[in-house]
Formats: structure tokens, C-alpha cells, sequence
């Protein structure tokens, strides 16, 4: 009889059961034992079955009725605190008890979380943290501009910035700086430094103090003062073995004895913007002395200026400032007049880092859009667990558990997720960290700044909290009551798997959309780049060594003898096994800026001398036929009729355009000197089409190629028969034997110098390219899913189709179709949102429109395929569903 | 204002002399009624539940429990719960005002 009633208590509802059971089992048996004789006790038996009935109707109205008043004490609170402690271990322990889909989860949400904090700590490194030098907020780099559009560079006149540091009232600190490549050491290991020309104040300006000896003093800057040199670290552990017994000692550079005065701190960068003339992150450091009275007119700009604003001034009112001193500047010198002169004060941090923004941009969002990707599959992961743990969760919500605490209970498991997605991202951008910035190369700047500091680390929990908030909050809420309550009666059929379906579609929908757009950027950016790899750079790359050389003043005093030197070069380089011809140009393409010549097409740009502005080389004969451009008319420079100075020009297609919009431009006069000036013109002997000098994307300014004026430092071009880097030793042991004292840098094939050019184009594409097969694969995975999941509910109808003689063809097809017209809702909402955000591509693509259209078609293609073969594998065992066993089942 | 259900009115009754664990309570209700209403511990517990989460009942801690041999479930009623005994009450108290007194017209007019 016991055993009947036991058996009769097994109808509790579970979670009830639990709680209360032994107290039920003790009343019905005390019961009983008052009830004798076998008709009594099983009445009592009936009773009890009434009884759990009773019980289970009443919890079921009690869900439909408002709490009569929620009353919190402490003891409350503590409850909470202990239904959370709870939740916690049931969670664990049902993670804990799905190992594989544990595993599925957090590698998804690992990866995700990895490349997203991966990517922002390069953002982090590159665009927020602040320089590191004194109040970097405040630190402003000037700007120059000449002309409408002739020259804009980061460059001024010292005379210039010494009326600023006399004049402006915002500013509390002005410095001034320039940069020279010379010769350090004399025969003995020569090699061609970057040597920064500074004010005294320049170091503590940037807040940066010597590690050993000291800074330059002010009587160091004064024309004709002591010679005197501070190391970078760089140089130092490199060249002088880290010896701080080096400072007092005297080195050659430029051929002229230097004392080191002092050694910098390994910690110091000097962060310029890409367009930064003559200065550089120097390797070595000397006072600038400037000759004020043989000082040349104001536009010529050879010097970068850089302000501190004061505590408080926004940069706003620093460039109102900076405006009223420019129309001074103007009113008292002709020359800023007429080139229509615009000082602009720029904040150095943005300037520095202001090419590597965009690219980063759509990077922080293409792998934002995969973690959303991966919390889409995270998502249907939980979906799929709780569906199956339902009737569990129906059964608290019968007994009361709110609709908060069930949901709690989804929060909680996702949030545990998310800490070990947290943990596993972390781990992996720490090897993010390391491997980006060798992806990136020289194309990002600041790369030594990228680490996984707090902020990173912050960002990290966040996102994978967010992300937990993203896939917790879909299953949490389609744990609504009603669901759940019909959950319990229909035993896991009907509506509530159908609303179940219909959620896991919209996500599917979403996922896929979001992957659509995805890869729709990533195909632009490959057609971006494929657009760049046929850019015509205006010469031939291939087969190309190049070279700088440099010599210095002591050993080479005049030009006449630099160029001797060449010709001895030239013949006996020419003479190497492999090598076609040889050439000279002062600097080389897709290296910078370089210097710049205003030229004037009429009468108003003769007045307004500098409006117009031009690029300059100086290239020795033959030069252009050696680096491969195309002479469209005239002629290059020949031995016979090289004459120094610029009597001579080849122009380019654009400066000619400009000049002769007529025709006529060969033998034609360029006017290259102000109105006034004895002999102010140019004869141009031949024009050539415009060689990309600045970046492979744009053709920028005009460009004049005059006869090579030889200075200290030139740079050779080497064509060769086969590959360059075979010559490169060779060449590099030549030029040692015909003049050992000079520096020989950068022994290169051109075509690295193309590559370098295409290096950041070249790092989005791999980022890109990477989230988008990470979102195809996601995707593709999380259709598999859906889909099985539709015909897993669907053995039964699938069965009895079958079984009425469905062909397993028509079956497959039928699941296919269901695929089918998913993706196909995700693809069209995917196109959609990419052409609307495709705006945000602008600026960033290259020879490509961001709604190319044969981009969205292969993406629409490629997904497609994918699609298909996602939905295969369930659409294949659909086919296998035996009617027999499915119609069992039931 | 929700009319308590008669289960949880006697139950609230049984309460408001002295703290009970279930059966006692069960064992109370059915002394009051005479024996008229039984309550199954399944529903009894049910409805004690749902009590709980009403704030009209309190479970007891431990410590708060009186000694006792088995170790049951003790509950204790709560303020909201005196007040809502005392609404009830006075709500019942009137009903019977006015059902005697109409009852005793109708007695008048019928003699």
C-alpha cells in the first residue's frame, strides 16, 4: 500500500517534490496508518491523487495571478543572494555536464572575443592612448599651407616660428626642429644616420630627459657653436655597444668631430605625421644653428615647428590665435601674401595616426560584426540547451520561480560563458598582439604602443559581457510564461517549438545578413587592392635594385667631385655580371616627400609666386629610361648636354597639361622663378608621364625632373637582367672598393618600396579576409544547425510523407528549399545593409565603388554555395528518416 | 484587495495563535472547522507556498524553530498577513452584521 502511495507522490511536480516531499510523505502516512482495511486505504490513495491534482491546478491559475504584494526584507535580499549562489551551481554544473556544446560555445565566443580585443588593442595602441610625452593633449604640430592646394606640409620658416613664440598669448612653449641624413664615422664603418637639428628645449619639450649627460644648452643653438651630438638609444646600444662611458667622447658625423654630450632613454619616439619634411626620428641628435641673417625668404620651409597650448585652450581658439598671426605674418611679408599663406595648428596625436584611422575603423567593425556573428551561434547553442532543459524550467515556473529568476538563470549560464569566453580571448590576443603588428608593418604607426594594458583588458570583459547580454538576453526572453506553461502540457510539441523555430530563423536571418555585409566589405577591399596591385606606378618595378649612397663633405668637397665619383661608379657597376644599366636620382619614389618647385602657367600664378607648386628630383642621364617610365615626347638628359642647374627640365604629362593646355610643350619656357628674377625659366626637353612619387593610390602634384645636382646623399637605380637581390652584394662590395668612406643604405629591390607602399593595404586585406571566412564558417555552422534542428522537429511529417511515397529527391529538396528561402531573405537584407553602409567604405577603397556590383553578386554567389552546402547534410538525413521508427516515437 | 480563498483564511487563523509546521496547521483548521475542512498536504503545501511568496506567511529559520523531534517546516504569519486576517475578519464581521440584521427583518415582517 505504501509503495501505491509513493507511487501516487511521483505525480508531484519535481522541483515541488523536492522541496516539500518528505513533509507529504510523512502527512500521507500518518494518514494512512489512521486508515485500516484495503477499500479505506485506497479511497485515502484516491484522495491523495485528488490532492496532487488539486495541487498542480492550482499552481498552474497561481501563474495567471498577480503577485498579491512583493514585500523585500533583508532576509529577501539574502534569498536573492542565495538563489543567485544557486543558479551559479546549477549553471556550472549543467555546463559542466555538456561538455561538447561547453566546447562549441567558448571556442566561438573565445574566438571572437580574441579578435575583437586583438584588433582594439591595436586601436587602443595606435589611436587612444595619448603620446607619451608631456601633456601630449596639448602638443599642436604646425602647418603650412601654400597656394590652393600647392603645398601643404607640416613645414615652416624659423623666422616664422620665432614670431609665434614672440606673439601668441595661448601658447606656453614653442620648439623647432629639422633633419639632415649625414655620414657618422669616418672610414672605418661609415653609415648614413638620421640626425634630428633641434632647439635646446626640444627634448624637455616632449618631456623626455637624457638617460645619461644631458640636453643641449641655448648657447648650443647659436650660429657657428659647438659641435655636439646626443644619442639615440637605438644608436647607442647598436653602435656603441650601450657604453655610457661614450658621453664626452667625440664622434665624425658630416666629417666634423662632435662631442656626446648625452644619451636619450630607450623609451623615447619622436612621433611625426606621414608627410613630416626633413625631420625624422632621429638617431642621433644635435643643437640646429641657424645662420639668421643668410637665412633664405620666408617660403622656403625647411624646418617643423611644434606648440604647447596652454592648460585649458582648446584647439579651436589655438588655431583662431594662430589665424590673427598668420594675416601679421601676411601683411609684413610679400612672399606669405602672395603664396596665399594658411597656418593651420594641428594636434600632433591625430595627425601622427590620421592615414592608419579609417583602415582601422572598418577593421573595429568588421570584427565587431563577427563577435556579433559568434553570439548568434552562441545564442542557438542555448536556444537548442534550454529548449531541451524546458520542461525542467516549466516545472520552477509552475512552482513560482518568476519569470526573472528563470531568466536569471539563462543570464547566469550565459555569463559563465562569457568569462570563459573572456579568458580564452584574452589568451588569444596575446598572441594577437604579437602577430598584428607583423602583419601591419611600417603601414601602422605607433606599433610599439600596442599592449594589453587595463584599458584593453576592460574592453575585453566588456565586450564579452555585452556579447553575454547579446546571445543570454534571445533564449532568456523566449522563456516567456505562457511559453513555458505550454511546454509542460504539450510535452515539447506544438507552438511553442514552432515560436522556438521562428526565433532561431530570425537569428539565422541575422547572422547570415551580417555576414553578407561582411564579406561584401571584404570582397571591396580585395578588388581595393587587386585595383592597387595593377596601379600603374609610372615605371617598371621589376628588375629593379636600388640603393642610397652617401659621401661626406670632408672627403667629397665639391660637386664636381661627387659626380666624378658617380661616373667611376656608374662604369664599373654597369660592368657587373647581371646588371643593365645604372642611373642617379636625389630620392628615390614612394619615399616621402621631398623637395618642391613652384612653377607658374599664367599671369596670376606669376604674381602669386608659390601658388602652384611642384614635385622636384634631380636624376642623372638616362635615369627615366633606367627606373622604366615613359617618355611621351623629347627627350631625357644625355652625357653631352648635362648642364647643372635647372636650365633643363623633362616635365611630366600633368605639369605640361598645365602649362601648355595647347600643346607645344616640348621645348617650351616653365617659368620656375618669381616675377623679377634674371632668367627665371626652364626649357623642357621632354615630357614624361607622371611617376607616383607620393603614394601608389593618387597622382598629387606636377613634377620636374632636372639634371642631378649631386649632392651629398643620392640614391642609384639599378636595372638588372634577373633578380635584383642577386646583384645586391655584388653592388653593395663595388661601390665599397671605389669609395670605402661612403654609406651605402636601404640595398633594395624597387619592388619592395611597391609593397611597402601597399603594406597597410595589404594588412586590411589579411584582417579582412580572415573575418570573413571566421563569419562564413560561423554562419555556415549555425544554418547546420537550424536546419537540422527543422527536421529534427519534422521526422514525423517527413515520415509520413515518405511513407505516402515521397521520393527522397523531392524530400531533400524540400528541406533545401526551407535553406533556401532563409538565406535568401538574409542575403537580400545583407546587400541592402551593405550598400546603405557603404558610404562608410569611402575614403578607404581604391579604384573600386563601394556598391560594385559584381562584389555583391559573387558575395551572393559564395553564400549561396556555402549555404547550400550547410543545408545538405540535414537535408540528406531527413531522406534517411525511417516512417516506421518516427511515427513510433510519438 | 483580494478576498482571501477559505483555505488561506483558515490557514492565517491557525497561524495567528501560534507559529505551526504543516500538519499542525492542517491538524488546527481541521479542529476549527469541526472537521468539515480536511486540507491534503499536497494542496496544503501548495497553497503555504504561494503564501510565502504573497508575504502573508513566513517560513521560519533554524534557529527560530521550536524544538521539536522531526524537522519541519515551521511557519509564522507576518504583518501583512495580520492585516490581512484583520481585513477579512472585519469584512466577515460586517457581513454578518448585515446578514443578521436583514435576517431578522425578514423574520419580523414574515411573524
Amino acid at each position: 500500500m505504501d509503495r501505491l502511495i509513493r507511487l501516487c507522490l511521483r505525480g508531484l511536480p519535481p522541483g515541488f517534490r523536492e522541496k516539500y516531499g518528505r513533509e507529504i510523505e510523512l502527512d500521507v502516512f500518518e494518514a494512512s496508518r489512521a486508515e485500516a482495511g484495503f477499500w479505506r486505504r485506497s479511497k485515502l490513495a484516491g484522495r491523495v491523487l485528488t490532492d496532487i491534482v488539486s495541487l498542480r491546478w492550482m499552481l498552474f491559475r497561481a501563474e495567471r495571478r498577480p503577485v498579491l504584494k512583493a514585500k523585500r526584507t533583508r532576509s529577501a535580499m539574502f534569498k536573492g543572494l542565495e538563489a543567485f549562489q544557486l543558479d551559479l551551481k546549477f549553471a556550472a554544473r549543467s555546463l559542466g555536464k555538456r561538455p561538447g556544446f561547453t566546447l562549441l560555445g567558448l571556442l566561438t565566443l573565445g574566438l571572437g572575443i580574441g579578435a575583437v580585443t586583438s584588433v582594439f588593442s591595436v586601436v587602443n595602441g595606435v589611436l587612444l592612448r595619448p603620446l607619451a610625452y608631456t601633456s601630449p593633449e596639448r602638443i599642436v604640430i604646425l602647418w603650412h599651407d601654400l597656394g590652393n592646394g600647392a603645398q601643404s606640409l607640416p613645414a615652416l620658416h624659423p623666422k616664422d616660428l620665432f614670431d609665434y613664440r614672440e606673439r601668441s598669448e595661448l601658447f606656453e612653449e614653442w620648439t623647432l626642429a629639422t633633419g639632415n641624413e649625414l655620414i657618422l664615422g669616418g672610414e672605418e664603418n661609415p653609415e648614413l644616420v638620421d640626425v634630428g637639428l633641434v632647439e635646446a628645449n626640444f627634448h624637455s619639450f616632449f618631456g623626455v630627459a637624457p638617460l645619461y649627460g644631458r640636453s643641449f644648452t641655448p648657447e648650443e643653438n647659436v650660429y657657428g657653436g659647438p659641435k655636439v651630438a646626443i644619442l639615440s638609444h637605438r644608436l647607442w646600444t647598436r653602435r656603441y655597444g650601450s657604453d655610457p662611458g661614450i658621453v664626452g667622447e667625440t664622434v665624425r658625423l658630416a666629417g666634423e668631430d662632435h662631442e656626446i654630450v648625452g644619451v636619450l632613454p630607450e623609451s623615447f619616439r619622436l612621433h611625426l605625421p606621414p608627410e613630416a619634411f626633413r625631420l625624422r626620428d632621429a638617431e642621433i641628435w644635435t643643437p640646429v644653428q641657424i645662420d639668421v641673417a643668410s637665412l633664405p625668404p620666408r617660403n622656403y620651409t625647411g624646418y617643423t615647428g611644434f606648440g604647447r597650448m596652454r592648460p585649458g585652450i582648446r584647439l579651436a581658439e589655438a588655431q583662431q590665435e594662430m589665424e590673427a598671426l598668420e594675416a601679421q605674418l601676411k601683411e609684413e611679408n610679400p612672399e606669405h601674401q602672395a603664396a596665399n599663406l594658411q597656418v593651420r595648428a594641428v594636434a600632433l596625436q591625430g595627425d601622427v595616426v590620421k592615414r592608419a584611422r579609417p583602415a582601422l575603423r572598418i577593421l573595429m567593425a568588421a570584427v565587431g560584426f563577427v563577435l556579433l556573428i559568434a553570439c548568434g551561434n552562441v545564442a542557438q547553442l542555448l536556444l537548442a540547451r534550454f529548449r531541451s532543459a524546458e520542461r525542467e524550467l516549466s516545472v520552477r515556473a509552475a512552482m513560482g520561480a518568476s519569470r526573472f529568476r528563470l531568466a536569471g538563470l539563462v543570464v547566469v549560464e550565459s555569463f559563465l560563458l562569457a568569462l570563459g569566453g573572456f579568458v580564452l580571448g584574452v589568451l588569444l590576443a596575446r598572441g594577437g598582439i604579437e602577430l598584428l603588428p607583423r602583419f601591419a608593418g611600417a603601414s601602422v604607426p605607433r606599433l610599439d604602443d600596442v599592449v594589453l594594458d587595463p584599458r584593453v583588458l576592460a574592453f575585453a570583459l566588456l565586450a564579452s559581457f555585452a556579447a553575454a547580454l547579446v546571445f543570454g538576453l534571445v533564449p532568456a526572453l523566449s522563456l516567456s510564461r505562457g511559453n513555458l506553461v505550454a511546454a509542460l502540457g504539450e510535452g515539447g510539441r506544438g507552438s511553442a517549438s514552432r515560436r522556438h523555430v521562428r526565433l532561431r530563423n530570425v537569428l539565422i536571418v541575422g547572422e547570415v545578413a551580417l555576414s553578407v555585409m561582411l564579406l561584401v566589405a571584404t570582397g571591396l577591399t580585395l578588388r581595393s587592392f587587386a585595383a592597387l596591385l595593377e596601379a600603374e606606378p609610372g615605371f617598371r618595378a621589376e628588375g629593379l635594385l636600388t640603393l642610397r649612397l652617401s659621401v661626406s663633405r670632408a672627403d667629397y668637397p665639391e660637386q664636381e667631385s661627387r659626380r666624378v665619383l658617380f661616373e667611376r661608379l656608374h662604369e664599373r657597376l654597369e660592368a657587373l655580371p647581371g646588371v643593365v644599366s645604372v642611373a642617379a636620382v636625389n630620392q628615390l619614389p614612394l619615399t616621402g616627400s621631398g623637395s618642391l618647385q613652384p612653377f607658374a602657367y599664367d599671369e596670376e600664378t606669376a604674381r602669386n609666386w608659390e601658388s602652384v607648386t611642384a614635385d622636384e628630383r634631380f636624376v642623372s642621364p638616362g635615369f627615366l629610361e633606367v627606373l622604366g617610365a615613359t617618355l611621351i615626347a623629347g627627350r631625357e638628359f644625355t652625357e653631352d648636354d648635362v648642364v647643372l642647374g635647372k636650365r633643363y627640365a623633362v616635365i611630366d604629362e600633368t605639369l605640361a597639361a598645365k602649362v601648355f593646355p595647347q600643346g607645344g610643350a616640348l621645348g617650351g619656357q616653365v617659368r620656375i622663378e618669381p616675377l623679377g628674377t634674371e632668367d627665371p625659366f626652364t626649357e623642357a626637353v621632354g615630357v614624361v608621364r607622371h611617376v607616383k612619387l607620393h603614394d601608389l593610390t593618387k597622382p598629387l602634384l606636377p613634377q620636374f625632373y632636372f639634371p642631378q645636382n649631386w649632392w651629398l646623399t643620392t640614391s642609384l637605380v639599378v636595372r638588372t637582367e634577373g633578380d635584383p637581390a642577386a646583384v645586391a652584394a655584388s653592388a653593395r662590395d663595388e661601390i665599397r672598393s671605389v669609395a670605402p668612406d661612403a654609406a651605402v643604405e636601404d640595398v633594395a629591390p624597387m619592388a619592395d618600396l611597391l609593397s611597402q607602399a601597399r603594406s597597410q593595404a595589404r594588412f586590411t586585406l589579411v584582417l579582412m579576409i580572415g573575418f570573413g571566412i571566421f563569419a562564413v564558417v560561423l554562419a555556415s555552422v549555425g544554418l547546420f544547425g537550424v536546419i537540422s534542428y527543422a527536421v529534427s522537429l519534422r521526422r514525423v511529417e517527413l515520415g509520413i510523407r515518405m511513407a505516402l511515397g515521397a521520393t527522397p529527391a523531392g524530400i531533400r529538396r524540400r528541406v533545401l528549399g526551407e535553406g533556401a528561402r532563409l538565406v535568401g531573405v538574409a542575403v537580400v537584407v545583407g546587400l541592402v545593409g551593405a550598400a546603405f553602409s557603404g558610404r562608410f567604405l569611402e575614403g578607404f577603397l581604391y579604384g573600386v565603388e563601394p556598391t560594385d556590383l559584381p562584389t555583391y553578386a559573387a558575395v551572393a554567389g559564395l553564400l549561396a554555395v556555402v549555404a547550400l552546402l550547410a543545408c545538405w547534410v540535414p537535408a540528406s538525413r531527413a531522406t534517411r528518416v525511417d516512417p516506421a521508427k518516427a511515427l513510433k516515437a510519438e | 484587495m483580494n478576498v482571501l480563498n477559505r483555505q488561506s483564511h483558515y490557514i492565517l487563523l491557525a497561524l495567528s495563535a501560534r507559529d505551526l509546521h504543516g500538519s499542525g496547521i492542517a491538524r488546527a483548521v481541521l479542529e476549527e472547522t469541526e472537521g468539515e475542512l480536511r486540507l491534503w498536504p499536497a494542496t496544503l503545501y501548495g497553497t503555504l507556498e504561494l503564501m510565502v511568496r504573497d508575504g502573508l506567511i513566513a517560513e521560519l529559520e533554524e534557529g527560530e524553530r521550536p524544538e521539536e523531534s522531526e524537522r519541519r517546516r515551521y511557519y509564522r504569519i507576518t504583518r501583512l498577513g495580520e492585516k490581512a486576517l484583520a481585513r477579512e475578519t472585519e469584512r466577515l464581521a460586517r457581513l454578518v452584521k448585515t446578514a443578521r440584521q436583514n435576517l431578522r427583518r425578514r423574520g419580523s415582517e414574515a411573524s
